[in-house]
């Protein structure tokens, strides 16, 4: 009778959720300024995998230029999810590297791209040099922060962001294009390899008269480092930043970690997974939500990198060896 | 008059209040540009620290991709990937040996003096994968190759053939389970799993004649309980003694059946606080197979005359064991290090219709002794001269003396049943040497040395044979220069 008892109790131990629970570890590779939205969500996710699966889930995070991170990929990083800052750095991963399918932009809902963003300037509080848009950037004397776009995926949108509204203004001069993006970059002192050092530089550092940032960025800086300290401006025209995600099916068969990988990023589109991203200054998908945080926003005059042929043809002629980039910028 | 002197003191105030307005703006405006120049200043201070700092990150980074490429005496010339997955490394050496006999050696037996490139080896090695070594070495130097028919030994020495010495594979994910393939030293005999580059002398002992030096196979070893056991075994062609495996001389023709081969070496005290005992070690090695063909070994003098063969017709007909117990010991200037080989091996031949057998027991062993004279450590891998040769400071490398004993002794059944011939084969050799080492740096060494060899019957090459008398004692001088890296 007491074997029965005891035998009894084990069989309900093993029943409880908690009993059985699977360690679980995830790599998200992401680019530079996602730290804090990935801290919050998570723990999110964290928490709801336990309550839905019982499972332990722990995500490691590794934040870098997001074209420095897809060649890490590239080379032997075993990533379970890649959230990365442009399409590009993804799709190269699957060319070169065969770690996930070339259709992979199309298994998640909006191109795998859970939020937006855009490029805005942050400037010191009072804007002492009185900058209002992108032509300001050109002035002698301007001191210009943006990261290198050979390494950094918000460089490169910054970049194209410049040169969309110089191929407006000039009405698709591209010499002149060229000269104005060229003005801009002459201004810039520093080039940092990620968005996150190049805020390090502008907020901490003190250097720089503006910092051509992800959006995401510049709300940060203001709202925790100090709303007396910088102020966000916003250009006439800005471009579509659309940040995308998706599994490394290989790493993730061979972790055993697919499922896990793929709830964790269709997470994102989910309601508390929006939630996090409005309240990290990202641009929700979801519209209910994105209504929710629209006063969080200001409003933006937006083109998307296909009025400049997609990335692929973005890349080939502005940030590939002796591409726009390198003829008008040399190192200082 | 008054209305003079009113009109000149306002005009005095008026121009005073004007001169020190324009003194004032001046200090404001000097101020102000002293304040934008330090504020530009301060500027590009901060700018130029950021770029140091990406600078310092940049290299960081790249220091986690770039390879590691090294060019030194200690490490020779290699490249190496950041994380030690990959490396490879070119290596070699070169020993250009002099050999001089005494005069009667030359006459009476034939021997040659001689200056030779004994050894020209060039070594690739290296790792793929973290877990996988691979080694090759050819050899480009001299071969002695041996004859015997009907039981008269000829030599025919002067063939520069290239050999590969050594080509093996090994997978060490697990340092105490390691699986090795390929061609290699058998896992048997002490001097000879030495380095070539650090043996005491130039040529083994008398106990190498009677051990497999090289063999193709495969083995399982490693190192167990911190180290203190070294295990291998493994399973080969079958080598005769003294053969150097597949592409070395003496190889080929054979029937063997496989050998096993197995070896345990402890050196029980190595991470004692018994500081003097760290460098003992001791172990037992064993071969066995079973022999079938006519591979059977022909042994040498320590000048490389051939002294010992089987007559024609005598082969291998049945089980081969060797055994080997061996040690070392070393302790700061001095070391010591021993073997001893009993060769059991089973042979036949036959004369009409009868059948002769025999399972003689050949046993041979050497110890072997070196002192550092300029003081640095004795090892089984070699000395390293504290201060290279350099005559501007008076430093001159390292010095060693080594001394060795040793003895070969044939079964007398050999000859009182005919598998050999007393008058043309030695019943015992007997061997002393003495030498000086120099390693002028870790590169390049020097030696000379004298051996002299006593033997128990036997014949002498060429012309000036004596039946039933002693081959005339070998008195040899040798000299060696060796490059290593």
């Amino acid at each position: 009778m007491k074997n029965l008892l005891k035998l009894s109790l084990v069989f309900l131990l093993a029943l409880q959720p908690g009993a059985w629970a699977k360690q679980i570890t995830l790599l998200n590779v992401s680019y530079d300024p996602t730290r804090e939205l990935y801290e919050d969500y998570n723990k999110a996710f964290s928490t709801y995998w336990k309550q839905k699966t019982g499972d332990d889930v722990t995500i490691q995070q590794s934040h870098g230029g997001s074209g420095k991170q897809a060649r890490a990929v590239i080379d032997g990083l075993d990533a379970d999810v890649v959230t990365l800052g442009l399409a590009y750095d993804i799709d190269s991963i699957a060319e070169k590297s065969g770690l996930l399918p070339s259709n992979w932009q199309k298994l998640l809902p909006n191109n795998s791209t859970p939020y937006t963003s855009t490029i805005v300037f942050l400037v010191r509080k009072g804007n002492p040099k009185n900058i209002k848009d992108w032509d300001d950037l050109t002035k002698p004397g301007i001191s210009v922060i943006t990261p290198n776009p050979k390494t950094s995926g918000g460089a490169r949108w910054n970049y194209l962001a410049a040169w969309g509204y110089a191929l407006k203004k000039f009405n698709g001069d591209e010499s002149k294009v060229k000269d104005f993006v060229g003005a801009i970059y002459k201004n810039v002192p520093v080039l940092d390899s990620g968005a996150r050092g190049s805020t390090t530089t502008f907020v901490e550092r003190g250097i720089g008269d503006v910092l051509i940032s992800w959006e995401n960025e510049a709300y940060l800086a203001v709202n925790q480092l100090g709303p007396d300290k910088f102020e966000i401006v916003i250009p006439s025209l800005s471009i579509l930043a659309e940040p995308p995600v998706a599994v490394v099916e290989r790493d993730a068969d061979r972790h055993g970690t697919r499922q896990v990988a793929e709830e964790y990023l269709k997470y994102l589109y989910s309601d508390e997974g929006q939630e996090i991203i409005a309240r990290n200054y990202y641009r929700p998908r979801n519209p209910d939500i994105a209504k929710e945080y629209a006063s969080q926003f200001k409003s933006v005059n937006l083109f998307t990198i296909d009025t400049l042929g997609g990335w692929q043809a973005a890349q080939k002629k502005h940030f590939a060896d002796g591409g726009t980039f390198d003829q008008i910028y040399t190192v200082k | 008059m008054k209305r003079i002197v009113r009109i000149l003191s306002l005009t005095i105030l008026l121009v005073s209040a004007s001169l020190a307005r324009v003194v004032w703006a001046d200090d404001s405006n000097n101020n102000s540009n002293l304040e934008q120049r330090l504020d530009a200043l301060e500027q590009q201070v901060a700018i130029l620290k950021r770029q140091i700092e990406n600078s310092k990150d940049d290299a960081a980074d790249k220091a986690t991709t770039t390879p590691i490429v090294t060019a030194n005496s200690k490490d020779g010339f290699s490249i190496k990937s950041p994380d030690g997955n990959y490396s490879l490394k070119i290596g070699g050496y070169t020993q250009v040996e002099a050999r001089d006999f005494a005069a009667n050696n030359k006459e009476e037996q034939g021997q040659v003096s001689s200056i030779i490139p004994r050894r020209v080896r060039l070594i690739i090695q290296g790792t793929v994968a973290h877990d996988f070594d691979f080694f090759l070495q050819p050899d480009f130097g001299y071969s002695n190759t041996y004859s015997d028919s009907g039981g008269t030994i000829s030599s025919s020495p002067g063939a520069y053939a290239v050999a590969l010495q050594d080509a093996w594979i090994d997978w060490r994910h697990f340092p105490d389970f390691t699986i090795k393939a390929g061609k290699f030293k058998p896992p048997f005999d002490l001097e000879n799993l030495q380095d070539t580059r650090y043996t005491d002398f130039v040529e083994l002992g008398l106990a190498g004649n009677l051990s497999p030096q090289r063999d193709v196979g495969a083995q399982v070893g490693g190192n167990l309980y911190y180290d203190w056991i070294t295990y291998a075994a493994g399973l080969f062609d079958g080598a005769a003694d003294k053969e150097n495996g597949y592409g070395g001389y003496n190889s080929g023709g054979d029937t063997n059946s496989r050998d096993g081969v197995g070896r345990l070496f402890i050196t029980p005290f190595k991470h004692s606080n018994i500081e003097a005992l760290q460098g003992f070690g001791i172990g037992y090695a064993v071969t066995y197979g079973k022999e079938k063909g006519t591979d059977l070994p022909t042994y040498v003098s320590p000048g490389q005359a051939p002294v010992f063969a089987y007559n024609s017709g005598v082969s291998a007909a049945g089980p081969q064991l060797r055994t080997e117990p061996q040690a070392y010991y070393y302790y700061k200037s001095f070391g010591i290090l021993g073997e001893r080989v009993d060769d059991y091996e089973s042979l036949q031949y036959k004369a009409g219709s009868t059948t002769y057998r025999d399972r003689p027991d050949n046993k041979a062993f050497n110890i072997e002794a070196n002192y550092v004279l300029t003081g640095e450590d004795a090892s089984y891998n070699g000395v390293v001269p504290r201060h290279d040769l350099n005559l501007s400071t008076g430093d001159w490398g390292a010095f060693e003396l080594v001394g060795r004993y040793g003895e070969l002794k044939v079964d007398k059944s050999i000859f009182s049943e005919n598998f050999s011939n007393l008058n043309t084969s030695i019943l015992s050799e007997t061997d002393w040497a003495t030498g000086l080492n120099w390693y002028l740096n870790r590169n390049v060494k020097l030696a000379a040395g004298f051996e002299q060899t006593k033997f128990r019957r036997g014949a002498t090459l060429g012309s000036g044979t004596n039946n039933g008398d002693n081959r005339k004692t070998e008195n040899l001088f040798t000299g060696l220069a060796q490059l290593s890296f």
